[in-house]
């Protein structure tokens, strides 16, 4: 209940009101968010294409993360906060909408897939940084991200389709 | 501001082909445009038109997932296309992949550039396919492409520049004005091409 008087509060506040009713905040907002977004997913495939050893095979895994990560990283930030702008247009119908939450589940095991790859998989990257042989547990990562966020534009691009 | 996606899913479609014997009435619509651009815009109307009432045009609206796919491939593609184009370019800018030489950057993410373009292009053709008139008819199309064309041949012009031994652009202060000059273009091109592709969804 307290959850649907908040969406209820945004949406009917000034800001929610104003991108809802102008003619070109959503669009502009939309406009950014895509910027953003192929930004993030394309240096995510850069990443990933080395990891799986298709791409970038003469550089070392960390110079291609340290190079991508960050523009990677500045560009989530814009894709979330036009995302959360564009949200607040409608945020009890984008909060009901199945396809929405299938993009965010997505989303949430793309994040748990990177956390496993940080947190585990990375922590003994010097041994395979520069080496031929990528290990399984590196390619799984790479391919498993290349899947998730695929699916993650998929269900992302539906939601403008139904909304 | 209606959000046109949805009604991608419900194309309205004129009863039948324009006679040509319509053609020859006055077009009161566009009386203040000099005749020869009344001429092509009626000339592209017809094209959408009959594109619209072709079978294929008739599939790729019947099946309601096609359109929503077709985009969707279209972005994971566009994905793809820019961040290979901005990586370039801001290696240009030195902005990002220093310690990389710019010919070495340039061969690793150019072909990624001409393969998402290809992609694009057959995934944009169904689409248009599809809706013909959204596309052809709309001044948002129409510069999109226009910008295409500019950024596609600056695209080449630069590989060539790259690849014809600029290896002094590999140090970033040593980096030509003009190519500096270019790669900002280049980027704002793209950032363009995407708005303009994002604004043909809201044509009224």
């Amino acid at each position: 209940m307290a959850l649907a008087d908040f969406l209820q509060t945004i949406e009917q506040s000034a800001f929610g009101t104003a991108i809802r009713e102008g003619a070109l905040y959503f669009p502009v907002l939309e406009s950014l968010h895509v910027i953003a977004l192929v930004s993030v997913v394309g240096s995510i495939v850069a990443v990933d294409l080395r990891l799986l050893g298709l791409a970038s095979r003469e550089q070392p895994v960390t110079r291609v993360t340290n190079d991508f990560l960050p523009w990677t990283w500045g560009a989530f930030i814009v894709a979330a906060i036009t995302g959360l702008m564009l949200f607040s247009s409608t945020p009890i119908r984008y909060f009901d909408s199945t396809l929405l939450r299938i993009k965010f589940f997505f989303m949430f095991l793309a994040g748990v897939n990177m956390l496993v790859f940080h947190f585990v998989t990375y922590k003994d990257v010097q041994r395979w940084d520069t080496s031929d042989v990528i290990p399984s547990s590196a390619k799984l990562a790479g391919g498993l991200s290349l899947l998730l966020w695929t699916l993650v534009i998929f269900f992302g691009r539906w939601v403008g389709f139904t909304l | 501001m209606p959000r046109s996606d949805y009604g991608v899913l419900r194309v309205q479609r004129s009863p039948g082909p324009v006679s040509n014997g319509a053609n020859k009435k006055p077009v009161t619509g566009f009386h203040l445009r000099p005749r020869g651009c009344e001429m092509q815009s009626a000339a592209i109307s017809q094209f959408a038109d009959w594109i619209a009432h072709t079978s294929l045009s008739g599939v790729i609206v019947t099946y309601e997932w096609i359109i929503p796919s077709t985009q969707s491939v279209h972005y994971m593609a566009l994905a793809v296309l820019f961040s290979s184009a901005a990586i370039i370019n801001l290696r240009i800018l030195g902005l990002i992949s220093g310690h990389t030489p710019l010919t070495r950057v340039a061969q690793r993410f150019a072909p990624g550039i001409w393969i998402a373009l290809v992609v694009m292009i057959v995934t944009g053709l169904v689409l248009l396919i599809g809706e013909p008139a959204r596309s052809l008819t709309t001044w948002e199309f129409q510069s999109k492409m226009v910008m295409l064309v500019l950024v596609a041949a600056l695209t080449v012009y630069m590989q060539r520049r790259i690849a014809d031994g600029a290896s002094h652009w590999d140090v970033a202060a040593a980096v030509p004005g003009t190519a500096r000059a270019a790669a900002v273009a280049s980027l704002v091109l793209w950032m363009l091409i995407i708005v303009a592709g994002r604004w043909i969804a809201y044509h009224t």
